[in-house]
C-alpha cells in the first residue's frame, strides 16, 4: 500500500506540472495547426533563463517563472514574426522548420553553458502527505502550476481576446469575415504558447537539475499529454496529464526507469490508432 | 453610384476556374438574388467578393473603393459581412460570445446595443444566449449566423444559401427578417437554391451557370413563367450579349 | 537520353574518379565515404517522404537496426558481415513491415510525432538490452588485420569509398526503379491525395507499408556497410535525435521528391558539416547547430530543395531547361526589339 500511495501522490503532484507543460503546445496546435517541435527547446530555454537570472539577481526560481515566460514568449514572437510566417504554409513543413530551430537552441545552449547539469532547485525541506514524504518545493511547484494553468484557462474563456483565439481554433475564416485580424491572433497564440513553455520550464527547474538535452524529455511528456488528451482539447489535457504522470511513475517504480519512453511510445501509438481524438474525444484530427 | 460592383471577376481553386469574367452591381438598399445550379460558382463569387478566395483577375469595388486585393478582415471592417454556407459558428463559444465577436472592435456598450438590435430581429435567441453554439438547432444556428454578421452594422450583407438543411418554417422566419434588414439600411446579396423565395423579395435577380451570368434582370417574368427560368438555369438560354 | 541523364552519368564518373584523387586525403575520403552511405539513408527518407508523403523522423533507425542485427549475427553466430548482410537487411525489412502496419495508418504530423516517439523508445530499448547491444558504449566489431571481404574489412580505406559508392548507386537504383514502376505512380497518388486514391480502390496502407519496407532495405544496406567501415554502432548513432535529422536535412536540402534528392543533399551537407566540425569540433553542439541552421534556411529559402530550383528543373514536361531558357530569352528580346508584347 505504501508504494502505491507514493506513486499516487507523486503522480498528482507531477500532473499539474505536466499539464502546464502541455498547454502551450495545445494552444499553438489549436490556433496554428502546427505541432511545435521546438516546444522542448522552449521549455529548456525557460529553465536556463531561470538559471542565468538567478545567477544575476539571486532571486527565487519561483519568482523568476514570470520572467521566464516573458522572455521565451518574446523569443517565440521573434521566431514567428521574423521567420515562421514566411515559410511555406504547410503544417508539416513548419513542423520541420521548428525542429531545426530546436536544434539551434539546444546547440546554442550547449555552447553557452556546456554539458554540466545546472541546478537551481530550492530546498524548503520535507513534509508528509498521506504518509508519503515529499519535498515542499514539489508542493509549491504544484500550486504554481495550478495557478498558471488557471490563469491561462480563465484568460482563454473569459476575455475578449481569449474568446477570439478560441474562435480561430474553430473556424479561422469566420473570424476573418467578422473583421478580426487573425494574423495578430496567430502571433499572440504562438507567443503565449512559447511563453507557457518557458514558464513551465522555470517551474520544473525548481526541482530538477538539467542540461540542454533535457528539453527532449520534457517534450516527450508534453507531446504525450497532448496526444492522449486530444490535440487542442484543453480539458482532456488535464486528465491526460494525470494519466501520463501515473504511467511514468508507475513504470518507473514497478518496471524500470529505463523503459519509460517505450511505455509512452506504446501508449501514444495505441491512442492514435484507436482513439485519435483523445480521451474525451474532442481533439482535432 | 452602386454600393458594390464586380468587374470582370475571375476566381477559382487551383486549376478550376469557378467564376469567369463576371460583372454585377448592387444598388444601395436593394436585395440582389443570385441563383443557379450546384457548382455554378455562386459560393465562389461571394467568397471572392469578401476576400476568402483571391481574385485571379477583375476588380471588386465597394463604396467607390477598390477592395480586390485586401484581406477579408479589411473588407469586413469597411462594412461587408457574410453569412457563410453551413453557418460556421464557433462551437466552443456560446451564443452571446458568437454574437459579440461579430462586434469585436466596438466598445462594450455599443456591443450591448447591437446585441439588442439582433435580439429584436430574432427574439428566439433571447432565452438561449448562454447556450453553447455546439448544441443549437439548425434554425437557431442560422439566426446566430445572421445576427453575428449584423453585429458589425454592415452596409452589405452577403448570405450564402440560408435555407440549406433547414425546415421550411424556420426558413420562413429567416426570410421574414430580410425586409426588416433592408429597412435598416442593409443592402443584401442573397445566394439561394430555393428560387421561389428569392423571387418574392429580390428587386434584382441573376442566374449563374458554370461560372457565368446567363440572366440578369428584375426576374418578375419568372413569377408567371417558371419554365423560362429553368431554361436559363440549365444554360440553354441567356439574356446577356455575346453569349450563345 | 536527355541532357539530365548525361549530367547524372558524368556526375557519377566524377565521383568515382574523385576517390582515387582523394587517396592521400584521409579527411575528405572519410567525408565523402560517409556522404555516400548517408545518401542511401537520405534517399530512403526521400522515398517515404518525398514520394509517399509520410515524413518520418526515424529513418535512420533502419540504418541502425540493420547494423545492430548484422553485428549481433556476426558476434553470436560467427557469420561474417558481408554474408550477414542479407539476413540482417531481411530482418530489418520484416521489422519495418510491422512498424509500418502499426504506424502508417497515421498521416501528416501524427505520423511524424509517432516516429519521434519511436526513436526515443528505440534509444531506450537499445540501452536497456545492453547485454546484447553494448548499451551506451555501443557495439564494437573486432578489428582484423589485413583484407577480409567477407567481414567487409579492408586495409585501404579507399576500398570503403567504392563500397559506399556501390551502396549509393544501388540504393538510388532501387529508388529509381520504385519510382518509375507502377508502384511509384500509386505512391505519388497517395502522396497527393490519399483519400481519392483509396476511393479508387488502392490499398493505401499496404502500399505505404511496402514503401517503408523498401526504404528500410535501402537504409539497412547502408547501415551494414557502415558497420564494416566504422566497426562501431551505438544508440546515439542509430537513434539519436540529432543524428536522425541528418537524412531529413539531406533529403530536404537536395529536394524531397526528386530522384537524386538524397544524393545531392548529402553531398552538399557533408562537406559543410565536416568543415564545421573540423574548425569548431572541440565545442560540443556545433554540428547540430549547423544542422538546425541549414534546415531552417533551406525550408525558408529553398523549400523544394536544390533540385527544386528552376535551373535544375527546366520545365516540367517535354521542354528541357536549356530550351525553355532559350525560348524565354527569345521572347524577351522580341519584346524589347519590337516594343510589343507577344508574337
Amino acid at each position: 500500500m505504501d508504494v502505491l500511495t507514493q506513486v499516487l501522490v507523486s503522480s498528482v503532484l507531477l500532473a499539474a506540472v505536466y499539464y502546464i507543460l502541455s498547454l502551450g503546445l495545445n494552444i499553438i496546435f489549436g490556433v496554428l495547426d502546427i505541432v511545435n517541435f521546438a516546444h522542448g527547446a522552449m521549455i529548456i530555454l525557460g529553465a536556463y533563463a531561470t538559471y542565468y537570472l538567478n545567477a544575476l539577481t539571486g532571486w527565487n526560481p519561483f519568482v523568476l517563472v514570470i520572467f521566464d515566460g516573458i522572455i521565451v514568449a518574446g523569443i517565440g514572437a521573434i521566431l514567428y514574426l521574423g521567420y515562421l510566417r514566411f515559410t511555406t504554409n504547410s503544417p508539416l513543413v513548419r513542423m520541420f522548420a521548428l525542429i531545426g530551430f530546436s536544434s539551434v537552441v539546444v546547440a546554442a545552449l550547449l555552447v553557452l553553458s556546456g554539458s554540466t547539469f545546472r541546478d537551481v532547485t530550492v530546498d524548503y525541506g520535507l513534509t508528509e502527505i498521506f504518509g508519503v514524504t515529499v519535498r515542499v518545493s514539489q508542493i509549491v511547484a504544484f500550486f504554481f502550476a495550478i495557478v498558471l494553468g488557471a490563469i491561462t484557462l480563465l484568460a482563454l474563456n473569459y476575455t475578449k481576446v481569449g474568446k477570439a483565439v478560441n474562435a480561430v481554433t474553430d473556424d479561422r475564416v469566420s473570424v476573418q469575415l467578422s473583421g478580426i485580424n487573425d494574423r495578430n491572433l496567430s502571433l499572440l497564440a504562438f507567443s503565449v504558447g512559447a511563453g507557457l513553455a518557458g514558464a513551465s520550464g522555470g517551474v520544473i527547474s525548481s526541482y530538477i537539475a538539467f542540461i540542454p538535452e533535457s528539453g527532449l524529455t520534457f517534450a516527450i511528456v508534453a507531446f504525450s499529454v497532448v496526444i492522449i488528451g486530444g490535440l487542442g482539447d484543453l480539458k482532456g489535457g488535464a486528465i491526460a496529464a494525470l494519466i501520463v504522470a501515473l504511467l511514468q511513475t508507475a513504470v518507473n517504480v514497478y518496471v524500470s526507469s529505463a523503459l519509460v519512453n517505450t511505455a509512452l511510445f506504446l501508449t501514444v501509438l495505441l491512442v492514435l490508432l484507436f482513439r485519435p481524438r483523445g480521451i474525451l474525444g474532442k481533439g482535432r484530427v | 453610384m452602386p454600393l458594390l460592383t464586380c468587374d470582370s471577376l475571375t476566381a477559382g481553386y487551383g486549376d478550376l476556374i469557378a467564376v469567369r469574367d463576371l460583372s454585377l452591381s448592387l444598388e444601395e438598399g436593394s436585395l440582389f438574388g443570385l441563383v443557379g445550379p450546384n457548382g455554378a460558382g455562386k459560393s465562389t463569387l461571394l467568397k471572392a467578393i469578401t476576400g476568402v478566395v483571391p481574385l485571379r483577375s477583375g476588380t471588386v469595388t465597394f463604396e467607390g473603393e477598390s477592395v480586390g486585393s485586401m484581406p477579408p478582415e479589411a473588407r469586413a471592417r469597411r462594412g461587408m459581412a457574410m453569412v457563410q454556407e453551413g453557418r460556421r459558428l464557433w462551437p466552443t463559444l456560446n451564443v452571446r460570445d458568437n454574437l459579440m465577436l461579430g462586434a469585436y472592435h466596438q466598445k462594450r456598450k455599443d456591443q450591448k446595443i447591437r446585441e439588442e438590435e439582433v435580439l429584436e430581429l430574432f427574439p428566439a435567441l433571447r432565452p438561449i444566449l448562454k447556450r453553447s453554439a455546439s448544441v443549437l438547432s439548425g434554425g437557431e444556428q442560422q439566426m446566430v449566423a445572421v445576427g453575428r454578421a449584423l453585429m458589425a452594422q454592415p452596409k452589405v450583407l452577403l448570405i450564402d444559401e440560408p435555407s440549406l438543411g433547414l425546415a421550411p418554417i424556420i426558413v420562413d422566419e429567416i426570410y421574414a427578417s430580410l425586409p426588416m434588414l433592408l429597412k435598416r439600411g442593409v443592402s443584401i446579396i442573397l445566394v439561394e437554391q430555393e428560387v421561389r423565395r428569392v423571387l418574392e423579395i429580390a428587386s434584382r435577380l441573376a442566374v449563374l451557370h458554370e461560372g457565368e451570368i446567363v440572366y440578369e434582370g428584375d426576374g418578375q417574368q419568372f413569377k408567371d413563367d417558371p419554365e423560362a427560368l429553368t431554361e436559363y438555369y440549365l444554360g440553354k438560354k441567356s439574356n446577356q450579349e455575346g453569349e450563345q | 537520353m536527355n541532357w539530365r541523364h548525361w549530367v547524372v552519368i558524368s556526375g557519377a564518373v566524377v565521383i568515382a574518379g574523385m576517390g582515387i584523387a582523394l587517396e592521400g586525403q584521409p579527411f575528405w575520403l572519410r567525408v565523402f565515404t560517409f556522404a555516400m552511405l548517408m545518401s542511401a539513408v537520405a534517399q530512403s527518407w526521400n522515398l517515404l517522404a518525398g514520394y509517399t508523403g509520410q515524413w518520418s523522423l526515424a529513418q535512420l533507425a533502419f540504418f541502425g537496426i540493420a547494423a545492430y542485427l548484422a553485428g549481433m549475427i556476426e558476434i553470436y553466430t560467427g557469420l561474417p558481415l558481408l554474408m550477414g548482410l542479407l539476413p540482417a537487411v531481411g530482418l530489418t525489412a520484416i521489422i519495418a513491415a510491422f512498424i509500418g502496419l502499426a504506424t502508417l495508418r497515421l498521416r501528416g504530423h501524427y505520423f511524424a510525432v509517432v516516429t519521434f516517439f519511436m526513436l526515443a523508445a528505440l534509444y531506450e530499448l537499445v540501452r536497456y538490452f545492453a547485454n546484447y547491444t553494448g548499451g551506451q558504449y555501443g557495439m564494437t566489431l573486432p578489428y582484423v588485420e589485413g583484407n577480409d571481404i567477407l567481414n567487409l574489412q579492408f586495409e585501404n580505406r579507399l576500398v570503403y569509398y567504392y563500397a559506399a559508392f556501390a551502396v549509393m548507386v544501388i540504393t538510388t537504383g532501387i529508388l529509381w526503379a520504385t519510382v518509375k514502376s507502377p508502384l511509384g505512380l500509386i505512391l505519388r497518388s497517395i502522396r497527393d491525395d490519399q483519400d481519392s486514391a483509396a476511393a479508387l480502390g488502392i490499398r493505401t496502407l499496404g502500399t505505404k507499408v511496402l514503401a517503408m519496407v523498401i526504404s528500410s532495405v535501402m537504409a539497412g544496406i547502408a547501415g551494414v556497410v557502415y558497420l564494416g567501415w566504422s566497426k562501431l554502432m551505438d544508440a546515439e548513432t542509430a537513434f539519436g535525435v540529432h543524428n536522425s535529422l541528418d537524412p531529413v536535412v539531406g533529403g530536404i536540402l537536395g529536394g524531397a521528391g526528386q530522384l537524386l534528392g538524397g544524393v545531392v543533399g548529402q553531398f552538399a551537407l557533408r562537406p559543410i558539416v565536416a568543415t564545421v566540425y573540423d574548425v569548431f569540433g572541440s565545442i560540443p553542439g556545433v554540428s547540430s547547430l549547423a544542422y538546425g541552421v541549414i534546415l531552417m534556411l533551406v525550408i525558408l529559402l529553398l523549400p523544394k530543395g536544390l533540385l527544386g530550383l528552376k535551373v535544375a528543373q527546366g520545365t516540367a514536361g517535354k521542354v528541357s531547361g536549356f530550351e525553355s531558357f532559350r525560348d524565354r530569352t527569345g521572347e524577351k528580346l522580341k519584346t524589347v526589339l519590337t516594343g510589343k508584347k507577344g508574337a
